[in-house]
């Protein structure tokens, strides 16, 4: 299910956050409010880490990740670096990523299995982004916006993408992605996506501007109705079998 | 697309045209750029790409709109794997996934978020290539090249793209061609260029250039006397590398370079540059660059002065001289290009190592129209379209040759036909070029070594003299002996057919030839099989002869406590070596006398082994000691060297080849045996 929230007063709360299958990270923040969304929601399923990326709480544009590994920016501390280290599970590799353009959500989108970048990463970089989130790395815009990490928000089940996206835009991108997509906006008609939502295969965080409107697209293309995350499916069923006999 | 309605304009234009699409701006007619068009960049080449990809012929007058309608219906209709940045289409997943990884696709994005034109797949294989191709350092020197240029090969490549469409002018001609040259040729740095479509923007701007003023200035360009002085200077200075040259027209009028080393080993950048940041090193190297650099600067500065009057003659100047190596173009006690008519302008292309070649390379460059994407008019053929052509040329045609030869109306049937000859002349020389570059099957044939299929495709009539895309004919290509034997064998049989000497084919092979050469092969080879016989008997009789040493030192061993068998020995030795030489011939006799020794060893050791057995019993008699036990048998050994034999008095070895040592009447062979037998002596 897709839930509303604030970060101190803003809705953008793709900027604070940042979800993936395997871990969360959350903004240090003021309000422990924010955070304990986030915990009641996920707490059971994935990690949820509260951080700071390079000294700022916009860890949701400055970082990119899935339930591989997460690539941070050249001017993440080390302090940071080890705490993310640390707290996130084994299997996810922590990367950090020497490229000029350090915002690094703005200009990645991706899932587990595709990546959109921008068109001016390096090709160490793309081939970074290849390697440690284990993705297939397309240069590509959304509706003529290179930012393609701030104008487009996609798990594995479904994407959202900028509402001026033509339809044939929208058809080549969901046969490059191999998920559907609708156009939309966020948070009462934002057009920055990713910024206003966080979203993995089984929930989402939106911004509490967000009309019901906005919220029923995003729960129908991402799939949330019906969706749970797999491991408490994985993890109940023994248990449940157990009291069954 | 006027030219299509105007048959003698078009085929005008075939003839103007370079095959390579690319023309000095000096060697233009006067008329190049009369009644042209300025087109604003935007504008240029959006629909051409599009006809090459889709093979649409051009032949269709209103083929623009039907593209244009075609080019929509295909982003509608066809939503399967399509690339709607570069308006491609694709067979599959997979070829749309590796499509959007592709680096074309990535530039063109970026062309299209800047709002330029995307390129297609072929242009941009093209620009690649040219900018990469006749890469060549004509210095030697070691020197890296600055960093801030061929680190990002790539990148220079798309920029240069990018570039190019900002920093080029687009003329439409009046033939309906589009062609373009380099803005900084006749417009400096801080003009601009005004164009209909932004016209109310720039209206009141003045050093905005109106398209009238453009074209005039490229019309005073071509029409530049060839014999006054004006020339234009393209200076180049990077990493210790300067070259200057001053051009008048086409022709080199003077140049100089210069190299010095200044750029940090490895390092990378200049002394200088290092020594700004403040850790100044005192190394040996640093010294000398830094010597280096001033010294650089003294030249090139001394080189600037001595060109004062090519600098006051000339109309521009072209500079390519990035950070620091500005200063030193510029920071002269005097400045020396200030002349105030001539333009100082940056070089707008990739610039690489500064030598003599690249300044030409750069100078040719700026000064050639290229022809824009190729609505490839359709060259007439024939001499009869030539005929129709001239035959309608009467009403409106804008041909200024024809026109004067129309003025004349009496001698316009004499004058028509030869300007016809010169006219085919030209076109058939032109389409004799194109031919040049096409791979026939011949080619193919030639290379895959296929002779009958060569054969075959030259009885057929196919051009032997047609060359490939790299010049080379169907001979240069056909890497098997038999093939080019059969190209010679054709040419024999059709001398006059084709110019055998254009095919590069060297000489007929007649049957005669065939034959003597065949005979000759013949009598090589029975001479080869001989030589080879001989030397298979020699190999046998060296083997026979190692085998019979062999033997021999075997029974060497064997013999060396018999007299009887060193006789015997002796005797075979003696054999042997008189028959070495006659070995080859007697291989049988040999053979006999081998098993005929073998035997004669058999019974030596049999004798042997009965006279060990007799001399201990004796010995075990006598009970001698055992140096007089050898000495004896020494003794009868010696017996048997031969009385004249010189022999030791002590040990009675032989002192045959020894120079003996003498005492008294004795004689030794070393001193030991001196000591042992004066004591004998002095004991008896």
């Amino acid at each position: 299910m897709a839930t509303r929230l604030q970060f101190e007063n803003s809705c953008e709360v793709g900027v604070f956050s940042k979800l993936t299958n395997a871990y969360c990270l959350v903004a240090i923040g003021g309000s422990e409010n924010f955070y304990s969304t986030f915990e009641s929601e996920l707490a059971d399923v994935i990690p949820v880490v509260k951080t700071s990326i390079a000294g700022t709480r916009i860890i949701g544009r400055l970082c990119a990740g899935n339930k591989n590994g997460l690539l941070v920016p050249h001017n993440t501390t080390d302090q940071e670096l080890q705490h993310l280290r640390n707290s996130l599970p084994d299997h996810v590799v922590v990367q950090l990523i020497e490229e000029k353009l350090s915002a690094l959500g703005n200009c990645i989108a991706c899932n587990d299995h595709v990546a959109l970048t921008h068109t001016d990463l390096d090709k160490e970089t793309e081939e970074i982004i290849a390697d440690v989130l284990g993705v297939e790395v397309f240069r590509q815009t959304i509706a003529g916006n290179i930012l393609v990490g701030s104008y487009c928000a996609f798990s594995n089940r479904g994407g959202l993408v900028h509402p001026h996206t033509s339809i044939e835009d929208l058809d080549e991108l969901s046969t490059l992605l191999q998920v559907p997509l609708v156009a939309g906006t966020i948070n009462r008609g934002s057009e920055v996506i990713a910024a206003g939502m966080t979203v993995n295969d089984w929930t989402a965080f939106c911004g509490s501007d967000t009309t019901a409107t906005e919220l029923s697209v995003i729960e129908s293309v991402f799939k949330l109705r019906e969706a749970q995350p797999s491991a408490i499916v994985d993890e109940m069923r023994k248990s449940l079998i157990d009291t069954y006999v | 697309m006027a030219s299509e309605h105007l048959p003698s304009s078009s085929s005008s234009a075939a003839a103007t045209s370079p095959v390579n699409w690319h023309r000095s701006i000096f060697d233009l007619p006067v008329n190049f750029f009369d009644s042209c068009r300025l087109l604003s960049p935007s504008l240029t080449s959006v629909f051409e790409p599009l006809s090459i990809s889709e093979n649409y012929s051009s032949e269709n007058p209103h083929s623009t709109d039907d593209r244009e309608e075609k080019s929509t219906k295909t982003g509608v209709f066809f939503p399967r794997w399509t690339c709607n940045t570069c308006k491609a289409e694709f067979d599959s997943l997979q070829d749309q996934r590796s499509h959007f990884k592709s680096d074309i696709h990535r530039f063109n994005v970026k062309l299209s978020i800047a709002g330029k034109d995307i390129v297609k797949e072929e242009d941009f294989d093209e620009l690649t290539m040219d900018s990469f191709k006749d890469y060549d350092v004509s210095s030697i020197s070691g020197s890296e090249d600055e960093a801030d240029k061929g680190a990002y090969p790539r990148n220079d490549a798309s920029k240069g793209l990018i570039e190019n469409i900002r920093q080029k002018l687009f003329i439409l001609l009046q033939t309906g061609e589009r062609v373009s040259v380099w803005k900084s040729l006749i417009i400096n740095d801080s003009e601009s260029v005004l164009y209909e479509n932004d016209k109310d923007a720039w209206n009141d701007n003045p050093l905005c250039l109106r398209e009238n003023e453009v074209i005039e200035r490229l019309r005073t360009l071509i029409q530049e006397p060839k014999d006054s002085t004006s020339f234009r200077i393209v200076l180049l200075s990077s990493g210790g590398h300067f070259a200057g040259c001053v051009f008048h027209g086409n022709t080199v009028v003077a140049h100089k370079t210069f190299h010095r080393y200044v750029v940090r080993a490895k390092a990378g950048k200049k002394q200088s540059s290092k020594d700004a940041t403040g850790k100044a090193a005192h190394s040996a190297g640093a010294a000398l660059r830094r010597h280096n650099e001033l010294a650089l600067k003294k030249e090139i500065q001394e080189l600037l002065a001595s060109w004062k009057s090519y600098f006051d003659a000339s109309s521009c100047v072209f500079i390519h001289a990035p950070s620091s190596n500005r200063n030193v173009l510029f920071n002269g006690d005097k400045p020396c290009f200030s002349h105030q008519f001539c333009a100082i302008r940056n070089v707008p292309l990739t610039v690489r190592r500064p030598t003599l070649k690249e300044v030409k390379r750069i100078y040719s460059q700026l000064t050639q129209v290229s022809y824009e994407v190729e609505e490839k008019e359709i060259p007439p053929s024939t001499k009869e379209d030539m005929l129709l052509s001239s035959s309608t040329n009467d009403n409106g045609n804008l041909d200024p040759c024809i026109e004067e030869l129309g003025n004349d109306l009496n001698c316009r049937d004499s004058s028509k036909s030869p300007s016809i000859n010169v006219k085919s002349d030209t076109i058939s020389s032109e389409s004799d070029s194109e031919v040049v570059c096409t791979s026939t099957p011949l080619h193919e044939a030639a290379q895959s070594g296929d002779a009958q299929k060569v054969l075959e495709l030259l009885e057929q009539g196919l051009d032997p003299c047609i060359k490939d895309q790299r010049g080379r004919t169907p001979y240069m290509l056909a890497n098997e002996k038999e093939v080019r034997n059969t190209f010679r064998r054709f040419m024999a049989s059709n001398l006059e057919k084709w110019d055998w000497n254009a095919a590069k084919v060297p000489s007929a092979l007649t049957k005669e030839m065939e034959e003597s050469q065949a005979a000759k092969q013949a009598e090589k080879e029975s001479k080869r099989k001989a030589r080879a016989k001989e030397l298979k008997k020699l190999r046998r009789a060296r083997e026979k002869k190692a085998e019979a040493e062999a033997a021999q030192s075997q029974k060497t061993v064997a013999v060396s406590q018999n007299q009887a068998t060193v006789a015997s020995v002796s005797k075979g030795w003696q054999s042997q070596s008189v028959g070495i030489s006659r070995i080859s011939k007697e291989e049988e006799l040999k053979r006999a006398q081998a098993l005929e020794r073998e035997k004669r060893a058999a019974a030596a050791e049999r004798r042997i082994a009965e006279a060990a057995a007799a001399a201990t019993h004796s010995r075990d008699a006598q009970g001698s000691s055992t140096t007089v036990g050898s000495t004896t048998s020494l003794q009868s050994k010696s017996g048997l060297s031969g009385p004249g034999d010189i022999s030791c008095s002590c040990c009675n070895t032989s002192l045959a080849g020894k120079v003996p040592f003498h005492r008294y009447n004795y004689k030794y062979c070393g001193t030991s045996c001196m000591h042992v037998h004066r004591e004998i002596l002095e004991d008896t």
